[in-house]
Parts: C-alpha cells; sequence; structure tokens
C-alpha cells in the first residue's frame, strides 16, 4: 500500500464505520484487478456489510 | 542523486566518444553547457532521459512519431554502412546516491539499409558499488528499471528539465497549463488506485440507481428517472469533450505538418518566419486579452460603488455635520432630557415655565437627537462610509488601468490580424502553385480549430449546469427518502455507495486541493527568492486555483496576473516549476536531484537573470545551464563566475561533417571566449 | 447589516436564470450583480416593486458592508437624511430590491439586452456572444459613474 493509503485512512475518520470498511476492502482489492472487476467483487462486499449493519441495529 | 559524468558513444549528433563531467562539489555545482541552438543541448539531455528510462521521446517530441526519432550518430552511420556494418550507440551515465555508486550503459544498434534507419536496443547494464566496495552487476531491463525507479521516481523526471518550452507553456492561463498541472499533481499523488476505487464505486452507483428505479414509484420514480437521464447527458457531453479534445489534437498536428511542408519552399521562408513570429504576438494579445477578462470578473462589483459616489458624499457629509454640531453623538442623553421635560426642572434646578422659550428650545434640541440604537447606526454608517470613500480613487484607478490594457490589446490585435492577412495573401499568392494550396489547406485547419474550441467551451459550460442540476436532483430525492421513511435493503445498500462515493470524492478534493496549496505555498518561496526588488514589492504570492491555473496576488491579496510583464510571468514560471520539482523531491527544502534548464533567460530583465544566476546554484545539488551566445554572454557569465559555484565550462562547437563536439575548458577560459565572443559580434 | 437576523434577498423571478447567468460569465456572486442593478436603478430614478413576483435570490448576510453602507445611504437621501429609517433592515432591503428591479430593467435597455435571448422564462445570456461581456460590462459601469444622475 502506497504511502497515500495512510492518509486516506485518516480522512476516513470522519464518516461511518460501514463508509470506512466499504473504502478499506475496496483498496485492498483494487491493486490486484482492473476496475470493471472490482465493481462486480463489491458488490458482494455491500451485501455483506449491510447485513451486518441490519444484524447490529436489531440487536 | 548526484550525477558524476554522462559518456556518449555514437548518439544523436555526437560522433565517437565524448565525455561530459558535471560539477557537483557542494560548493561549486554549476555546470554550463554551451553552443548555438541545433547543436545539441537537448541531446545531452536526451541522452541522460534515455539511459536512465529507456525513453526516447521527450514531452518536447509530443507530436513526432517514435519511428521518426533517430538516436544513433547519422554520420557514424554513413560511414559504417559503407562496410557493411552496424553501428553501437551507447550513453554511460555514472552516479551517486546515497552512498552508492552506480554506472548505467544502455546501448542501441543502428544500421542504415537502403536509406532506412533501422535502431534496435542492444541492452543495458547497471553496475553498483556499495559504501564497502562490493560490486554487483544487473542486465535484466525490468530489473534495472526497478532500482533506478527506486532511486528516481518517475514523478521527477518531469522536472529534470526546464525547457523554454514548458516556462512558457506555464505562464499563460490556457487549456494547456491547466492540464499539464493537473496532471503533474496527479502524478505527484500517486491518485490512480484512489481514482479507480471512485470509477468502480460510480458503476456501483449507476447499478443500484437502476436497480432501485425498477422498484420505485410515484415522485421517487419519476426523480431516478430525471437522475439517470442527467447521467446519461453527462456521459454524454463527457464523451464529446473526449471527441473535440482529440479532434483539436488531430487538427494541430495537421498544421504541423503544413508548416513542415510550407517551410521546404525556400522561396517563402523568409514570409513564414515572419508569420510565425506575428502568430505568436498574435498568441500573446489573445491570451492577455483573456487574462483581462478574468482579472475583470472581480472589477465589476467594486466598480459599481462608484455610481453612488455622490449619494456616499452628501451622507457622509452630511453625519460630519451633525458630528461637528455635536448632535451625534449627543453631548447629552436623550433619556436625561425627557426627565427634565417631565419634571419640567433644569438640572441647575431652576424650573421651566411651559410654553417658555427655554421649554420650546429644549424641546426642539430632544427632537433633533437620535436615541442610542440610531445614533449608533450612524456613526457605524459614517465610518463605513468615510473608509469606502478612500477606496473610490483606488478603484477608480484600477478600472481605468484595465479598460486601457484591454483597448491596448485589442488594438494591437486588430493590428496584428492586419498584417498577417496581407502577409496571407503574399504567400498564397506566390508563385509557387503548392505554397498556395498548402496555405490555403492551413487556412482551413485555423477555421477549423476556433469553432473546435467554440463548441468545446460551450459544451463545457452545458457540463456545468448539467453537474448543477445533478446535485439539486440528488438533494430532492434524499428528501423524498426520508420523507416516506424508505428504507428496504436494496436502499440501504444503494445508500452505502453513495455516501462511499462522496467520502472518496471528498477525499480526493482535499488532496488535490492540499497539493495546490502546497504548491503555491512552495513557488511563492521560490518567487521572492528570484523577483526584482520592484517586484517584489508588489507581486507577493503564487495560488494555485480550483481550475489548476496559477494566478498571482499582489501584496493586498488581489489578483494580479493580468498585470505583470512578459520577464515576470517567466520567473513566475520558473518559481512553479521549481515548487514542482520540489514536491517531486518529497517536499524537502533543498532538491537532491540535479536541474537542467535549457536557455531560461529569455526574456529577463538584467536584474532577474543576475538573481536567477546567484540563487538557483543553492536551491538544488546541482545546476546544469543549457545555454546559447545570444543568452548567455558577458553579462550573465560575470554574474554566475562572482558566484564561485561554477567551475566547468563545455562548448559544443561544429565540426566540418555536421556532427558535434564538446571542448572543455575552465571557468577562467570560458569567461575570455565569451567576452571575445561578443566582441566579434 | 448592523442589527440583527439574516434576511432572504429577492429579486424578480423572471431574472433568476439571467443571475445565474451573469454570476458565471460577469460577476463573482449574487450580491454584487444585486448591488450593481441597485445602484444602476437609483441613479436612473426609477423603483419597481416587486409585488407577487418576487423570488428568493440570497441571503443578506453575503452583502458587503460597502455596499451595505451605500444602502443605508440610499434609504437616507431618499427620507432626507432622517437616519430613523436605517434601524429596520427589512424596509432597507426592500428599498434595495425595488431600486434592483428598476436597475435591471435599465441595464437590459441600456446594454445587456444586446446579449440576451427570450428563456423559457425570462431573459438568459447568449453564451456564443458572451466572449467579452465581463469588460463591455465594466466598461458600462464606469461610464455611467462619470455622467450625471437622472
Amino acid at each position: 500500500m502506497s504511502k497515500i493509503n495512510q492518509r486516506i485512512l485518516d480522512k476516513l475518520q470522519d464518516y461511518s464505520k460501514e463508509v470506512q470498511e466499504y473504502v478499506k476492502v475496496a483498496f485492498n482489492k483494487a491493486d490486484s484487478m482492473p476496475e470493471a472487476t472490482l465493481a462486480e467483487e463489491m458488490k458482494a462486499v455491500i451485501r455483506r456489510i449491510i447485513k451486518v449493519m441490519a444484524k447490529g441495529i436489531e440487536q | 542523486m548526484i550525477l558524476k559524468s554522462i559518456l556518449l558513444e555514437n548518439f544523436r549528433q555526437f560522433k565517437g566518444e565524448q565525455l561530459i563531467e558535471f560539477d557537483s562539489d557542494k560548493n561549486k555545482n554549476v555546470t554550463v553547457i554551451f553552443g548555438e541552438n541545433g547543436r545539441g543541448k537537448t541531446g545531452i539531455f536526451r541522452a541522460l532521459m534515455f539511459c536512465l528510462y529507456g525513453k526516447k521521446k521527450l514531452s518536447q517530441d509530443a507530436s513526432v512519431d517514435e519511428s521518426e526519432l533517430h538516436l544513433v550518430n547519422s554520420q557514424e552511420l554513413e560511414d559504417k554502412s559503407n562496410e557493411g556494418k552496424p553501428v553501437e550507440s551507447s550513453v554511460t551515465v555514472e552516479f551517486e546516491h546515497e552512498n552508492r555508486k552506480y554506472k548505467l550503459k544502455r546501448s542501441l544498434l543502428g544500421i542504415l539499409d537502403e536509406g532506412r534507419v533501422i535502431e534496435q536496443n542492444h541492452g543495458v547494464k547497471l553496475t553498483i558499488w556499495d559504501e564497502e566496495g562490493n560490486t554487483s552487476i544487473k542486465k535484466a531491463p525490468e530489473l534495472v528499471k526497478e532500482r533506478i525507479e527506486n532511486i528516481l521516481s518517475p514523478a521527477l523526471r518531469e522536472y529534470f528539465l526546464f525547457d523554454g518550452e514548458k516556462i512558457e507553456r506555464l505562464t499563460r492561463a490556457s487549456t494547456e497549463q491547466r492540464r499539464e498541472i493537473s496532471q503533474a499533481i496527479r502524478k505527484l499523488l500517486n491518485i490512480d488506485t484512489l481514482e479507480k476505487v471512485i470509477g468502480a464505486t460510480m458503476k456501483l452507483s449507476r447499478y443500484f440507481n437502476r436497480e432501485l428505479e425498477k422498484k420505485a414509484t410515484g415522485e421517487r420514480a419519476a426523480i431516478m428517472r430525471l437522475q439517470r437521464k442527467n447521467e446519461e447527458e453527462i456521459e454524454t457531453g463527457n464523451r464529446e469533450v473526449d471527441s473535440i479534445n482529440r479532434e483539436l489534437e488531430l487538427a494541430r498536428k495537421e498544421k504541423i505538418e503544413v508548416d513542415k511542408e510550407l517551410e521546404q519552399i525556400r522561396e517563402i521562408q523568409d514570409l513564414l518566419t515572419i508569420r510565425t513570429d506575428l502568430e505568436v504576438r498574435l498568441k500573446d494579445t489573445e491570451e492577455g486579452k483573456n487574462d483581462i477578462l478574468r482579472a475583470v470578473k472581480g472589477l465589476a462589483g467594486p466598480t459599481a460603488l462608484l455610481l453612488l459616489r455622490n449619494t456616499a458624499n452628501n451622507v457622509f457629509q452630511n453625519i460630519d455635520r451633525r458630528k461637528q454640531a455635536h448632535e451625534i453623538p449627543s453631548d447629552i442623553r436623550k433619556d436625561l432630557i425627557d426627565r427634565i421635560l417631565s419634571e419640567m426642572e433644569c438640572i441647575c434646578g431652576r424650573k421651566i415655565e411651559e410654553n417658555s422659550e427655554a421649554y420650546s428650545r429644549i424641546l426642539e434640541w430632544r427632537n433633533r437627537i437620535p436615541d442610542n440604537v440610531t445614533e449608533d447606526l450612524t456613526l457605524n454608517l459614517w465610518r463605513d462610509l468615510s473608509s469606502a470613500r478612500d477606496q473610490f480613487e483606488n478603484i477608480e484607478e484600477s478600472a481605468i488601468q484595465i479598460l486601457t490594457k484591454f483597448a491596448t490589446l485589442k488594438n494591437d490585435q486588430r493590428e496584428l490580424e492586419r498584417k498577417l492577412e496581407e502577409l496571407r495573401m503574399k504567400i498564397g499568392s506566390s508563385e509557387r502553385a503548392d505554397a498556395s494550396r498548402l496555405d490555403a489547406h492551413r487556412l482551413g485547419i485555423d477555421r477549423k480549430i476556433l469553432k473546435l474550441q467554440h463548441e468545446l467551451s460551450i459544451t463545457s459550460k452545458k457540463l456545468d449546469a448539467l453537474h448543477d442540476e445533478r446535485r439539486q436532483l440528488t438533494v430532492r430525492r434524499k428528501t423524498i427518502e426520508d420523507e416516506e421513511g424508505i428504507r428496504d435493503e436494496l436502499t440501504r445498500r444503494g445508500d452505502l455507495v453513495e455516501q462511499s462515493l462522496v467520502a472518496l470524492n471528498r477525499i480526493h478534493d482535499d488532496f488535490t486541493a492540499e497539493s495546490r496549496v502546497s504548491l503555491g505555498d512552495n513557488a511563492s518561496v521560490y518567487l521572492s527568492d528570484i523577483l526584482d526588488e520592484e517586484s517584489r514589492r508588489n507581486l507577493k504570492s503564487i495560488r494555485v486555483e480550483e481550475d489548476y491555473s496559477i494566478q498571482i496576488h499582489d501584496r493586498w491579496g488581489k489578483p494580479f496576473l493580468a498585470n505583470i510583464s512578459a520577464g515576470q510571468r517567466q520567473i513566475m514560471s520558473i518559481a512553479f516549476i521549481a515548487a514542482l520539482a520540489k514536491a517531486a523531491c518529497g517536499g524537502l527544502d533543498f532538491l537532491e536531484m540535479p536541474l537542467f534548464m535549457d536557455t531560461p533567460f529569455g526574456r529577463l530583465s538584467h536584474e532577474h537573470r543576475k538573481n536567477l544566476v546567484q540563487k538557483v546554484p543553492h536551491w538544488c545539488s546541482q545546476w546544469i545551464l543549457l545555454a546559447t551566445d545570444t543568452e548567455f554572454r558577458d553579462f550573465e557569465a560575470q554574474a554566475l563566475a562572482k558566484t564561485g559555484t561554477w567551475k566547468s565550462f563545455y562548448i559544443l562547437s561544429a565540426r566540418k561533417d555536421g556532427s558535434t563536439e564538446i571542448h572543455k575548458t575552465t571557468m577562467e577560459d570560458a569567461l575570455g571566449y565569451i567576452c571575445q565572443k561578443g566582441k566579434g559580434d | 447589516m448592523y442589527l440583527f437576523g439574516e434576511i432572504r434577498v429577492r429579486t424578480d423571478e423572471k431574472y433568476k436564470q439571467l443571475y445565474n447567468d451573469l454570476k458565471n460569465f460577469v460577476f463573482r456572486d449574487m450580491h454584487e450583480i444585486f448591488f450593481t442593478c441597485a445602484a444602476i436603478g437609483y441613479r436612473s430614478g426609477r423603483r419597481i416593486p416587486l409585488g407577487k413576483r418576487g423570488d428568493d435570490r440570497f441571503w443578506s448576510s453575503t452583502i458587503t458592508p460597502y455596499e451595505f453602507a451605500m444602502f443605508y445611504s440610499i434609504v437616507a437621501e431618499t427620507e432626507d437624511m432622517n437616519y430613523q429609517g436605517l434601524l429596520d433592515t427589512k424596509a432597507v432591503v426592500e428599498v434595495a430590491e425595488e431600486y434592483a428591479n428598476a436597475g435591471m430593467e435599465v441595464l437590459l435597455e441600456e446594454i445587456l439586452g444586446e446579449y440576451v435571448i427570450e428563456g423559457g422564462n425570462g431573459p438568459i445570456l447568449d453564451q456564443g456572444s458572451c466572449d467579452e461581456l465581463p469588460k463591455i460590462i465594466l466598461a458600462y459601469i464606469y461610464d455611467k459613474s462619470l455622467s450625471e444622475p437622472n
């Protein structure tokens, strides 16, 4: 991960933990695949994040 | 990184083996390479780029096809082709970095085959000596590339060379300037990954919106349809902009081709030179006008104050009079007078009779005095008007100045256009039919370029309006969704994507904004270092605007670009490039990299030249100055010599066969040589 | 301005797009356009109430102190230098609105009309012909400031 990514993590503190999770995962995957593939992979990631969030609210 | 030497073997104009050793002592770090245009000054820089990065093209070669760029020396090619042998061409660079010594040699083989030049890569070898004296050798191109890029990031290589053209490109707020700067910032930040994530998130956003639209009803569905239409229009707009830019690029390339052909026609060569000069000056005037139009935007509002000058004066004088008459602020409080009147007794104890003169006088007095609140307001108004009145003269002067300047430029423009038209007729009516044909073709291309630029401007503005509309639609949709409490799973997923997109875009904007600010601040420091005394009093800082154009501010923080001279522009540009180099170097105060400057003195005054020569050696570890005999004369040489930072002087001179020879001399001999050359003119 | 409260400053609804266009092409901000129009209207001695045709355009807090001082001065002059009237900020702004409304009409009559076309709801800038408009407007304002007011 290049230097810039640490600064991104810092700036993400202003946003919800779901957004932070999304961005972290996206960055980790981004180096190894083209944009279109990344978009497809992130669909599943979003489903997962929302499910976890929903469970959290129910509790 | 310290450059020690460069050895050229049959590379470009340099036949045989020729060596340049760069000055790299702490105190003597300036090397001057001297030669007329076309003698190979840029060739040395090309050699460096080729050796370090395997690059054949420089940014100035943008319109040239790589297959037309020949690196192997042509004289040697011809000599050897009689023997049927290929020519080995190579560049060897020796440098030091972090206590290690490096020697990099990159080679080419070239052969002349039936009039055609064939070149191919012939290997690369990197030798490294560490502090203990151990040697390691790398020959695999990928390993060499990796090693070199670790020492010199690719971002850096853009800023090695300050050439006249780059300096020129950055002086005007043109599309090229903005694109160059925004690209530089993007490269410096390495934000490719961020942009990839943003791209993927936008794809997701579109996907979810389509899914949601299928399920939406009522007003929400209507808005989502509008959003989709808006997205599509934005995409179309972006494609249009790209397509227009591509057409502009092609048109410009075509024009260069036509000009090349025209240049072959000897009969009109002089006319062509004059025309190029006129066109450059015309472009300058047009860009000057554009600068002024941008500056005017900030003046229209303040100038309107002048419309109410009389009113302001009247009111000011009225309040002033009342102040003088002690009516405001009143010396005595209204409520005190009220008490006197109600008790019908003066403060001295005397009784006041109703209907007496004293009574009516007191009544009159009371009516003239405003209450506290009105009083404060009136005093504040007096203060503001007083301050505004002081500004009237300044505002008037600024308006007159800028309107006069614009009128002058407009006149110049008309004059230049007239001359160009005359010239065109001469060229067009020349005896050579091909000249007329080419010239007519060229005119057609010019018209096409104008039309495309106009289309570009209109489409850009359309896009701006569409982006505004997109923002409004997003707000409206959110309101409806909030109101209707729509919270199903799909919406939540879509929301997460939207929020992430907002976060990513905000971060992207923050980074680029921070970069802009830091570039501006650094450039301002360099600027104050080299500006002449008079300019320094007025020109205080450089800013990179949101649209990536460069602006310069005066000591009152007002934009001043429209008013600076060509020389000041050049200084501003050099300061800015230095700031870019600094950013590429990781932002350290001292640039640990060699700066090559190719003919930077151009339109500079004597004082500016002196400042450059005195200050730049302290900016960086090495300064390699590439200069022509018209630029680097007695004055510059003496000024540089006085700094004590200069040691070696290399003269590039022509051999009989057309190739270039490099002579090394000392600074002392150089001074003699330049003095002689000056006398010879 | 010296007293509290943020007010929405209004213009005729038919000038909504024109204000936007002028902000993009000629001026920096809404309040500058408004001020210029009010100054022109006052100098021409014309004022036109907004009536039902008024539309929110911008917040009063963006008006600069100098501009507000001028509005106060206008009200003071029309009220024969009685400064009581200045206490009612809302009334001051309304006076400015009326002069600005007339001022825009004058502006269109005297110079801007050549550069606008009819949009759906009112005049809009003809973007194709606006290249030198900032300078043209500046020259107009400056020239007007030299002439005698009506």
